[in-house]
């Protein structure tokens, strides 16, 4: 037995361990040196063992410690715990306060408390620089408790809120990390943001995306510095916040700001024409029986369908409204299975499909779409912006009865479909800045 | 500093998480890590003290000694708190 205030019992740096059920002693042998653990007095005392590494953490400690964010309980003695600000993690985006934008040397910084990783490790299409990105409902509701936690009882998730923004970085060759501020913004529950730069199909991206939330006006950063190893963010001004809420009617989101203005949305919408029978990875309409049920692509047969699929979570259809036009159902169907072509799956879309969009949905009053218009128009018959699920959606329309006394016919012509081209992606788990643990 | 470990035992936030990352590995491997008892981790300097004394005396005897305080300290016949002979303990503990 040592002496008291001279066994490292006292420095909490021993246990003794139970090695009375078997196999422990030896597990203990042949492994605790792996994790910094050694014997004091070999073969007496197996069960002491100490912690001797001091600051040279083992491997496998260091691994655990950050798998777990187990970091310093205490800061360095040369400040107080008052004001200590432990250093932040590399790759967490900072911004300079407004108050210290014209200082000297710009070394104050604000730091987000909180984040979450957007996963996309390597895209199956190629994704170029500005496209959009999407985290549907299914994603985000993982966020939304946290999220408010962090902004008391004040509701988030619209399009008005400013806490928030996504951000790419990526390590530079000489160690340092390249942040790239998105335009962010959530519509209903699903978070936008535009890509910060190509991805080629197949190939592991080389930055990562987070969502950063918990600060006022996090999305209202403004870039001061840029360069192709440096980019510096500070908080802007409240007369250019200002201004630029004020200015938010405006159909551009073309501005320094990071908030992605919802009414350009429009600018990322893909049409796919009802003439065009090519298809491509991402959208395309098909005819069944095109030579007998759809002639010249209209069609007064009940029971002539046509089918088209999209990705991404909205579409919007348009048909020809006329006073001898018919009636339609629409049904939408979620799947999984990978496209090769429309004309590969017909019939096997309501088979393996997951119907997301009943006749019901539609029109509660008639259960379908009436076509019939007393004038000759095209206009947008159904639209849809919270389509939440991932994967390839498939529609499918079936010319049905036309019981509006009014209309003269039963003609369905479509004109085009039109959907939110974007990417899927998931959410990682949540961090919390450890910077900002005594603060 | 100090962190509870396993069974209340606690130990210097560094030692512990290398206790857990190992204890964790051993969990892998089909085995339970834990210390003797709780006090078998971390210790006061009183316990400590008040192991020492429970198991020396100032008072000679034949046993082995030790320094502290400026005295001879002799290890007891009988340990109160175990009713043996702490000749007959496996090895005092440090």
């Amino acid at each position: 037995m040592r002496l008291h205030g001279t066994s490292w019992h006292n420095y909490g740096l021993a246990i003794d361990v139970n090695i009375s059920p078997p196999g422990v002693r030896e597990w203990l042998i042949d492994n605790c040196q792996d994790y910094g653990f050694s014997w004091e007095l070999v073969p007496s005392e197996l069960w002491h063992i100490r912690y001797f590494p001091g600051d040279d953490i083992p491997k496998l400690v260091k691994v655990y410690m950050e798998e777990n964010n187990i970091v310093s309980p205490v800061p360095s003695n040369s400040q107080p715990a008052t004001s200590i600000r432990k250093k932040p993690v590399k790759n967490w985006f900072k911004y300079i306060p407004r108050d210290y934008i014209n200082t000297v040397n710009n070394d104050k910084y604000k730091v987000p408390p909180t984040r979450v990783e957007i996963n996309l490790s390597s895209p199956f299409r190629a994704i170029s620089e500005n496209s959009l990105m999407f985290l549907s409902s299914s994603q985000t509701a993982l966020l939304k408790s946290v999220i408010k936690s962090t902004n008391g009882s004040a509701p988030l998730r619209t399009e008005d809120d400013h806490s928030y923004v996504v951000v790419y970085n990526k390590k530079l060759p000489n160690g340092t990390y390249f942040f790239k501020v998105l335009k962010t913004a959530f519509k209903g529950d699903i978070l936008y943001f535009l890509s910060a730069e190509e991805h080629p199909a197949g190939q592991t991206i080389l930055g990562r995306y987070h969502l950063y939330f918990g600060h006022s006006y996090l999305k209202y950063v403004d870039l001061i510095t840029s360069g192709s190893n440096i980019s510096k963010y500070a908080e802007a001004s409240n007369e250019k916040i200002t201004n630029l809420i004020n200015t938010i009617s405006s159909d551009s989101d073309n501005n320094i700001l990071y908030n992605f203005n919802l009414r350009t949305l429009e600018n990322y919408f893909t049409t796919v024409v009802a003439e065009d029978e090519t298809f491509d990875d991402y959208g395309a309409f098909a005819y069944y029986n095109s030579d007998t049920d759809w002639i010249g692509y209209s069609s007064s047969k009940v029971g002539a369908k046509m089918a088209g699929y999209f990705t991404g979570p909205a579409i919007r259809i348009k048909a020809s409204k006329s006073p001898s036009a018919g009636k339609i159902l629409l049904r939408i169907f979620n799947t999984s299975k990978e496209i090769i072509g429309p004309r590969d799956t017909p019939d096997s879309i309501e088979e393996e499909g997951k119907l997301v969009v009943t006749e019901t949905e539609l029109h509660e009053e008639s259960q379908f779409i009436d076509l019939y218009s007393p004038t000759t128009v095209d206009e947008i018959v159904y639209e849809n912006y919270f389509l939440n699920e991932a994967g390839t959606y498939y529609f499918l329309i079936e010319v049905v009865s036309q019981d509006n006394p009014s209309a003269r016919g039963s003609q369905v012509q479509l004109v085009n479909f039109q959907y939110l081209k974007s990417y899927f992606l998931t959410s990682g788990r949540i961090e919390v800045n450890r910077s900002l643990a005594f603060v | 500093m100090l962190t509870i470990v396993t069974d209340g035992a606690k130990l210097h936030w560094l030692a512990a998480a290398a206790w857990k990352a190992m204890r964790q590995a051993a969990q892998n491997d089909g085995l339970d890590l834990r210390p003797s008892s709780p006090g078998d981790g971390y210790r006061t300097f009183q316990s400590q003290l008040e192991n020492f004394q429970r198991r020396y005396q100032t008072q000679p005897n034949n046993n082995p000694t030790r320094i502290y305080d400026g005295k001879t300290w002799y290890l007891k016949d009988i340990d109160p708190a175990t009713g043996r002979r702490p000749s007959e303990l496996a090895s005092p503990r440090n």
